[in-house]
């Protein structure tokens, strides 16, 4: 048996420059909070942060080679 | 209150794809629901703050982003005779997920268009300071961050802290239980 965090080697944590998708959640949840918090600079910031990290992994997405087979 | 509450419908019902279907999200679903979730951002700001015109941008820009992802993922699989199979997941009501993201983001700009062209429910004349909320309003905010800390929980779950796999098919951490 593994232990739980022993997750399989991918090639980004090989390479040191983890990058977790969670985070981007993360960063939605704490602009809501700001929301609740009632701090509307606050909320702009992490809302063009949250914006920002998606468009960087829409772009990490969108230039993975293609895996088609004809 | 209701672009808040619309927002919902598709992100529980993603919920129920994944957890009753037993489909796993791929990172561009992932994607568009935190799109969604920006969408929803920028309509607590309206419930929070009153209404104004940088938080319909806010949600504008959620939607535009989360439109131009669903369109990636509409293009992915829109080749004739992909051997992969027609399309990531089951469709629902004839359409896949993000061809209904897609018209769901699109929608979104077309009502909120619409609601700039109501001029009267701007109040620019006071702050835009923090209100007091109604219960129903809290009630609907509270739903809205109970599916973004799910999103954490579940994602964390999927993913760990790697980026997720193109083709989800379990849960990294459980099965490594």
């Amino acid at each position: 048996m593994r232990a739980p965090f022993d997750l399989p080697k991918h090639d980004s944590l090989k390479t040191g420059s983890a990058k977790m998708m969670t985070a981007l959640f993360v960063l939605a949840l704490l602009t809501m909070l700001a929301v609740c918090f009632g701090n509307r600079k606050v909320v702009f910031l992490l809302s063009l942060a949250t914006l920002t990290a998606g468009i960087f992994w829409f772009n990490h997405h969108i230039t993975d080679p293609l895996k088609l087979n004809f | 209150m209701l672009l808040t509450t619309g927002i919902c419908i598709p992100l529980i019902g993603a919920y129920w794809i994944q957890f009753i279907e037993g489909e796993f999200p791929c990172p561009l679903c992932l994607l568009q629901r935190l799109a969604m979730l920006g969408v929803a951002i920028g309509a607590m700001m309206n419930l929070r703050f009153g209404v104004r015109t940088s938080h319909y941008a806010v949600t504008i820009f959620s939607a535009i982003f989360g439109a131009a992802v669903s369109t990636r993922q509409i293009l992915l699989h829109v080749v004739p005779g992909n051997p992969n199979g027609a399309g990531y997941g089951s469709p629902v009501f004839g359409w896949h997920l993000y061809t209904w993201g897609l018209v769901i983001f699109m929608a979104t700009i077309g009502v909120v268009g619409l609601m700039m062209f109501y001029e009267k429910h701007f109040d620019l004349s006071t702050p835009a300071s923090p209100r007091p909320m109604s219960r129903p309003v809290m009630a609907v905010c509270a739903l809205v961050i109970f599916l973004t800390a799910a999103n954490i929980f579940t994602t964390f779950l999927m993913c760990g802290l790697a980026p997720c796999p193109d083709s989800p098919e379990e849960y990294l951490l459980l099965s490594n239980v």
